[in-house]
């Protein structure tokens, strides 16, 4: 998608100018029901005239040149409004760019606007967003997923090109499975976090929404590397040419990850996926049945770690330098009231709970053994890839659900994460590739696998998921 | 200090996590967020609920496992410390009060 409409650019077959027509056309028509954007900046124009200008000039497209994108309301953009879906930063202009948005812009990148999501990145769903919820374009009855479902779904309503998400515990991969769209949660590290607003430090990572494997692999590849605003970034050498990956592995626990009742893999769900092993297998790639012992205590840790980064992250929010500011008697009742009033409820419950398992006489019990438990689902990880060189797995249990089915009841939507936050725990990089869908109420909704390789081994996911992608 | 007295939280050993009101009002009070009495109650219920599934870690063997605290292989970096701050007007303009160009902020002391 992104190589074709680059070269239509180049041979002048389209401007830079009609391409944000197209996508600004498409917002107006559809957004007012998806409601996937918060904002739609009005300088797009602007940056497609320059491209267009450039172009007629002769000058040689960059990477991503003239190409349109949504960005996640928790990444900034130097001079745009930046809230995480959240009223505590109502008002809040960014004064820098992230990194990774810095790398788009550098490579020809125009940005439409910015995208909703779940508060902070609290959510499964985007209902938790303080501005609505946003709806899955394939059956606007259900959610389109979360955190980043305004990405997810702007990408999968032809409302942008290619849009950026932030993962911590599968938030660009399930929307991305629930929207019918690819997500790439990369390697832990290799991605620069600076001006991404934090929620859990140790998991956070910026990635790709995509229609193709080929345009995430694009996106990747320009925002990746070193950045000496995140201490944590790294540069990674990441292998060349073909790495053909000859075995994958299933591991067996994802099929025994029920919770109460409650999670169980839905039918048609694991109907998709054996058919997804079988046209695998087809393309002659070894499926192997594989174990991840740890993995079913990962939910249990995350809700330990996640919290915990939460609570110190979230002080900052306190209408001091910035933001929404509430009024009060003294300096802590203007405190306690702005975040009583600037933050929604699930993000009152996290920093809760993360105040809680960090408390006095409390660490060995909770977060000390929870970053045990972590360790050992690492190693489980190390363990399997000796064995094979990619894991598979479904990306959600079942497809996008209601709007409003489990807002009541913050554990079952919790769960919804479970066949993704183990891989953010171990800081592996994973794929979530659209494989067609399955049948609910009559509506056609898309199903998502995922694909699991060793740390800073993308290429690997990109090369399988183009075998996977044409089907 | 009235805010760090109430600060140990007393332990239990049973499995069924339960939260007292009390529990949650000193939590609230850490955290610099200001709770209504029905968002307490709820409160209540929900951690309780949360902490109980949480509790499935005490059935890890975790003797001799070293803790997890970093993703990938990292090493701890340095950087001469030199004044690297970016334009700060945007940053000003942020202030939700100020004067004299100052952040202006409610005095942390009160008078008698």
């Amino acid at each position: 998608m992104i190589k074709e409409t680059i070269e239509k650019l180049e041979k002048r077959k389209i401007s830079a100018r009609e391409l944000v027509t197209h996508y600004l056309d498409q917002i107006k028509k559809k957004d007012p029901e998806l409601n996937a954007y918060r904002e739609v900046f009005d300088d797009a124009f602007l940056t497609a005239e320059e491209i267009d200008k450039k172009i007629k000039h002769g000058d040689t497209p960059r990477v991503l040149e003239g190409i349109p994108f949504a960005i996640k309301d928790n990444i900034l953009i130097k001079g745009k409004m930046s809230g995480a879906s959240s009223k505590i930063l109502e008002g809040y202009t960014a004064s820098y760019d992230a990194t990774a948005v810095k790398k788009l812009r550098d490579e020809g990148a125009i940005f439409l606007g910015r995208t909703n999501m779940d508060e902070f990145a609290m959510g499964s769903s985007t209902e938790n967003s303080a501005y609505g919820p946003t709806k899955n374009p394939a059956d606007p009855t259900r959610v389109p997923g979360g955190s980043s479902g305004g990405s997810a779904a702007a990408v999968a309503a032809d409302m942008a090109v290619a849009a950026l998400g932030s993962d911590t515990g599968g938030s660009i991969r399930q929307p991305a499975a629930f929207c019918g769209a690819v997500g790439l949660k990369p390697t832990y590290s290799t991605v620069s976090r600076s001006g991404l607003i934090a929620m859990a430090s140790s998991l956070d990572q910026i990635g790709p929404i995509t229609k193709t494997v080929e345009d995430a692999e694009i996106i990747f590849n320009v925002i990746k590397g070193k950045d000496e605003l995140d201490a944590t970034s790294l540069e990674v050498e990441l292998p060349r040419g073909s790495s053909t990956s000859k075995t994958i592995g299933v591991p067996r626990e994802y099929f025994s990850l029920a919770e109460g009742g409650k999670e169980g893999l839905d039918e048609d769900v694991a109907k998709k996926f054996r058919e997804a092993i079988d046209f695998l297998k087809n393309k002659g790639l070894e499926i192997k049945e594989v174990s991840l012992p740890s993995v079913h205590y990962a939910l249990a840790a995350y809700y330990i770690v996640m919290p915990a980064e939460v609570s110190a992250n979230l002080s900052r929010f306190d209408g001091v330098r910035y933001g929404a500011r509430e009024d009060g008697k003294n300096l802590f009742d203007v405190y306690a009231k702005t975040r009583e009033r600037g933050f929604g409820e699930e993000v009152r419950r996290r920093i809760i709970l993360g105040t809680y398992v960090l408390s006095a006489g409390y660490y060995d019990a909770y977060y000390s053994r929870a970053q045990k438990v972590r360790y050992m689902i690492r190693k489980d990880f190390e363990n399997e890839f000796k064995n094979v060189d990619l894991l598979l797995t479904p990306t959600t249990p079942h497809p996008a659900f209601k709007i409003g089915e489990k807002a009541s009841d913050p554990l079952s939507m919790y769960l919804e994460d479970i066949y993704t936050v183990p891989i953010n725990l171990a800081g592996v990089p994973a794929i979530s590739i659209p494989f067609g869908s399955v049948e609910k109420e009559g509506k056609n909704l898309p199903v998502g696998v995922q694909f699991v390789a060793p740390w800073f081994e993308e290429s690997r996911l990109f090369e399988v998921g183009k075998i996977l992608e044409s089907k | 200090m009235k805010i760090w007295k109430n600060i140990f939280i007393r332990s239990r050993l049973v499995q069924e996590i339960m939260l007292s009101k009390d529990d949650i009002k000193k939590l609230a009070e850490l955290a610099r967020i200001h709770l209504t009495a029905s968002e307490e109650e709820k409160l209540e219920k929900d951690l309780s609920n949360i902490l109980g599934y949480i509790e499935k870690l005490k059935d890890v063997d975790i003797s001799n496992v070293p803790e997890m605290t970093h993703a990938t292989e990292e090493k701890n970096v340095f950087r001469a410390d030199e004044d690297v701050s970016r334009d700060d007007i945007l940053l000003r303009e942020q202030f939700p009060e100020s004067e004299r160009g100052y952040l202006k902020v409610k005095g942390v002391f009160e008078r008698e």
